[in-house]
């Protein structure tokens, strides 16, 4: 799996940096340009990325998967899952042992358990 | 399952497409969608590979499962769902919602990624399907779901089950086109996701389509600007951040960033030029402060 470049602002930002430049200079990052709609700046992204890489390798996720796919996310991604992941929707469709259970309420057309209509 | 919606009061999207039916096709169908079955739990990989392989990219659900699913949630989130389409230079834009535009979408040539709750919001069933097609005059939806390489589903049921999942919907398309329903905000929001991961080439060319539909948009005309700088090209980024200016310039951010494009160009004078307008604009700006002691120094 390909390594997705996290920070790719902070990196121009210390390509262009001379070693004795403060470390504010460079390129302003795209969604920071417009006074107007400055975006959220996420608190403490790195100890939040930390937590949802150990979900994941407590889930059953193996490495390199678990950093590459934490890599993969942006910051409002990371903040929309962090110390939600048990929460929020997981897809998986579970169809065996709720089928009867459900079944009743299915039949009054208040639910839809089974996709195989 | 044998029963009927008639007893069932008719939600409210539902009601408003048949009352006022939208002026679109009758029957839609994109039956070249690809089907792949799912394994258990593994709706999210198998769904995501129909829209992948419809968008021409060679992908099995196996290889989708690594970079989606987690075993001990039996299932995948949707945050990795849009980290996964990005993965394969594709723009993973939200639909906003409304029942209407999934058939505008679907109209359009573009299936749908929708998550549905299939149970209750006590007690919820999480399943991923891709919509392929609805039928106005049946009153259904066409998915592809699951074990199934098509079912059909009345739009009184199918609103409900997503009702229950928060209304979620992607429309995954190349970042050459924009999906039919997407507003500026929702589009560039998926292409600036993708320029925040580094999808740099995918990103500049989502930015530049965006400009083809909304040629005034500030977002689209610096993210321009900084992509095509990143990607090297400064010529172009220069360009970006020129006419981002002649809109706006008031933001000293983009002088900033027009500086840096300046310099790379060996055009010295013109670049401390601009640092210094974005200092006038914006004194006492750390960053700026910090750029113009960089650029007195870069070549």
């Amino acid at each position: 799996m390909k390594i997705k470049n996290l920070f790719p602002c902070l990196v121009i930002a210390i390509a262009v940096l001379s070693t004795s430049m403060p470390a504010q200079a460079g390129m302003v990052a795209t969604d920071q340009l417009q006074k107007s709609v400055i975006a959220a700046e996420f608190a403490n992204i790195t100890g939040q990325r930390e937590w949802i890489e150990e979900q994941l390798l407590l889930g059953g996720v193996a490495q390199p998967e678990a950093s590459a796919r934490v890599a993969a996310m942006t910051d409002a991604e990371i903040a929309q899952i962090y110390q939600r992941i048990d929460e929020v929707p997981a897809g998986g469709n579970t169809f065996l042992v709720l089928v009867i259970v459900f079944l009743v309420l299915e039949l009054t057309g208040v639910i839809d358990v089974i996709p195989n209509k | 399952m044998f029963f009927s919606l008639a007893a069932c009061a008719t939600p409210p999207q539902t009601r408003l497409l048949l009352d006022d039916p939208p002026d679109l096709p009758p029957v839609v169908e994109l039956t070249k969608v690809p089907f792949f079955p799912q394994q258990q739990y593994h709706c999210g990989p198998a769904a995501l590979a129909g829209i992948v392989n419809y968008r021409g990219r060679a992908a099995t659900p196996d290889e989708i499962a690594r970079l989606v699913y987690v075993p001990e949630l039996q299932g995948s989130l949707q945050v990795e769902i849009a980290a996964a389409t990005r993965h394969f230079g594709l723009l993973a834009v939200q639909l906003d919602g409304q029942l209407e535009s999934l058939l505008q979408e679907l109209a359009a040539g573009n299936p749908v990624f929708v998550l549905q709750n299939l149970a209750l919001d006590v007690y919820p069933l999480w399943h991923y399907e891709i919509l392929i097609g609805y039928d106005l005059e049946q009153r259904h939806m066409i998915l592809r779901s699951g074990v199934n390489h098509r079912i059909t589903r009345d739009f009184a049921l199918f609103e409900k089950t997503w009702q229950r999942a928060g209304h979620w919907a992607l429309a995954v398309v190349e970042p050459d086109s924009i999906p039919a329903t997407a507003t500026a905000q929702t589009y560039l929001a998926a292409v600036l996701d993708m320029e925040q991961v580094g999808g740099l080439d995918s990103a500049r060319r989502g930015y530049a389509s965006a400009l083809r539909r909304w040629p005034d948009n500030l977002l689209a005309l610096g993210g321009l600007g900084n992509t095509a700088y990143a990607l090297g090209d400064y010529a172009a980024s220069e360009s970006a951040f020129r006419a981002a200016l002649a809109i706006a310039p008031e933001e000293a951010g983009l002088w900033n960033n027009l500086a840096y494009a300046l310099a790379r160009q060996g055009q010295r004078e013109a670049s401390l030029a601009a640092v210094e307008q974005a200092l006038a604009l914006d004194p006492e700006n750390a960053n700026y402060q910090a750029s113009r002691v960089e650029l007195y120094g870069l070549e």
